[in-house]
């Protein structure tokens, strides 16, 4: 008497990785984020206001965010600091890469220098900024010492500069991130290419604009993706800073969504403004993985 | 022409550690009037400490009698404890998860990684009142234990992505050696998979580590007022308290950011692969 031997097929079928590996970290993600996030979406279509019953109204949210002058400065500001944080740290990041791309002792010293705000809490950052840029300052001191006292003033109390003021301390944390995919990037292209382009007589900006730049072209994806999307996100150093201050020259809709839901209890309102924000990461992201798709295919 | 080069060169240093010495004005000021009395810091905010002044950390570090909130040292047990089992418990769901999305060849696994990977994306704003409500009905609001399922879920995407695609890209042979001799899917796991993918679990550990550990939105709601707040919610409070005494206010964040400086002292080379993962 022999036993039947088992198919290989029937094997592998009864070896396979077992799917309750994947109910705890699916079950944590459901509760934590696609239960809250999808209950979060239908409520911004109702009167919700935390207890008790509530009532369908459409669209009444989404037009009393378009009337509301908070809601729309503070949609304004979000996406001015998106972009400009974006610019500035990408030029900044790439002209540091470029600079700091070959191994010598120096850059070796000042790479981690460059990357280390990164690792600070943005509340702490925060802290440091609105200490610079206080009436009492740090900033305000050095222009006293070299006889610039005309442009003394409260960096974050004039709706002026305060905007500005939070970008630049935005960027001061994050550009190191940009600059480590960028230096990434540039040491994933064989220097063969300019070699080659040199011996053919290409000049310095040639190459860079015609081998280093579409070489480039994964990592300015994710340096535009990834401080963008991070940019309309912005709520702790806006609240440390300036708490969306003078009148709303700085409000974001992240603090602003929190301000409503958590000091006022519009549940209902802070879930609409919470969409709004939700289609301008998406839209964001789906631009980026477009553009990085379209570019990866080969010509 | 080489010695112009070289001019060029060396001119070209010199701008760039200017403007790195101008970067790291801010660090340099924090620590130093961390070490200074209020005195000093007011008249010579530049100059180098005269002396190691410790009062500012004694301040910061020891709970005032007028309120138990600004004290730091509370918050800083509360910000070891929930980045150290938030990252423990991320590290083994996201391993486990990822093992069987990486695995198993069926639609059901692709659709469960695409639902992960939309969780990238989701503003953590959507969902904040209806998961404040829930732990609030669980009893979570305001407990360690709490924050810390909560970063299991909300980190669950990123981890779940960086574990699926590293152990899509090894080889089975290991594997199934080790199941032909008998084991079980969870020893295999245990005492095969886990060590092949200790690349990844550096990477999840720094970057979701320093995640938690700066983590602000998260604490503010569901911490916030219940004693038991984490360093940055701790700082945040500190300079309501303090006000403009910067200098307990900086000996704070030098003790805040003491740790996630020494990860990037000794972590270096994790911290930057992680940081520049985007691209490999």
């Amino acid at each position: 008497m022999t036993a039947v031997a088992p198919s290989p097929a029937g094997i592998r079928r009864a070896l396979q990785v077992p799917w309750w590996f994947v109910a705890l970290p699916l079950g944590l993600y459901g509760l934590v984020v696609i239960y809250p996030s999808l209950a979060g979406a239908l409520y911004a279509f109702t009167d919700w206001s935390g207890i008790g019953a509530f009532r369908w109204i459409g669209l009444a949210n989404f037009r009393a965010v378009m009337i509301d002058d908070e809601a729309v400065s503070s949609l304004g500001n979000t996406v001015v600091l998106a972009l400009s944080t974006t610019l500035i740290q990408n030029m900044l990041g790439l002209s540091l890469a470029l600079a700091l791309n070959r191994r010598t002792r120096l850059n070796s010293v000042l790479r981690p220098l460059f990357l280390a705000p990164a690792l600070l809490a943005p509340v702490v950052v925060g802290v440091i900024w609105q200490y610079i840029y206080s009436p009492e300052g740090a900033l305000n001191a050095i222009l006293s010492a070299v006889h610039l006292d005309a442009l003394r003033r409260p960096w974050l109390g004039l709706a002026d500069t305060a905007i500005w003021s939070v970008a630049l301390t935005v960027v001061w944390q994050f550009v190191g991130i940009t600059m480590v995919i960028y230096i990434a990037g540039l040491q994933a292209i064989a220097p063969e290419l300019h070699e080659a382009a040199a011996i053919d007589g290409s000049g310095a900006l040639r190459r860079f604009r015609d081998i280093t730049l579409p070489l480039l072209a994964p990592a300015i994806t994710v340096n535009v993706l990834l401080p963008f999307i991070g940019g309309l996100k912005l709520f702790d150093q806006i609240l440390v800073m300036t708490a969306g201050g003078p009148g709303y020259a700085t409000q974001t809709v992240a603090l602003m969504i929190y301000r409503q839901a958590f000091t006022f209890g519009a549940f209902a309102y802070s879930t609409a403004l919470a969409v709004v924000l939700t289609v301008l990461v998406a839209v964001a992201a789906m631009i980026q993985l477009a553009a990085l798709r379209s570019r990866e295919m080969p010509a | 022409m080489t010695r112009n080069l070289n001019f060029a060169r060396s001119f070209g240093q010199i701008c760039l550690t200017g403007f790195a010495a101008v970067y790291a004005f801010p660090l340099y000021l924090i620590v130093s009037l961390a070490l200074k009395t209020e005195a000093e810091g007011a008249r010579a905010p530049f100059a180098l400490p005269s002396s190691l002044f410790s009062g500012n950390f004694a301040r910061a570090w020891q709970t005032s009698a007028t309120s138990g909130n600004a004290s730091l040292a509370p918050a800083f047990g509360n910000s070891i404890l929930i980045t150290a089992v938030g990252v423990v418990l991320l590290v083994v769901t996201g391993a486990l998860g990822g093992y069987v999305l990486a695995r198993r060849k069926s639609r059901l696994a692709d659709w469960l990684f695409v639902l992960f990977l939309i969780g990238l994306t989701v503003p953590q704003q959507l969902g904040i009142v209806p998961l404040f409500q829930l732990a609030r009905g669980l009893g979570l609001v305001g407990s360690a234990g709490g924050m810390i399922l909560i970063y299991a879920g909300l980190l669950a995407p990123l981890t779940i992505f960086l574990y699926t695609t590293f152990i899509r890209a090894l080889p089975t042979d290991y594997e199934e050696a080790a199941l032909m001799d008998g084991a079980s899917r969870l020893r295999v796991f245990w005492d095969v998979v886990m060590p092949l993918v200790r690349p990844v679990t550096a990477t999840v550990v720094v970057i979701q580590g320093i995640h938690i550990w700066n983590d602000f939105f998260t604490p503010v709601i569901f911490l916030l007022g219940s004693g038991q707040q984490t360093l940055p919610v701790a700082i945040f409070s500190l300079v309501g308290e303090y006000a403009t005494a910067w200098g307990p206010i900086f000996a704070g964040v030098v003790i805040a950011s003491a740790p996630a400086m020494a990860v990037f002292v000794f972590l270096q080379r994790h911290v930057v692969r992680g940081f520049s993962g985007g691209i490999k």
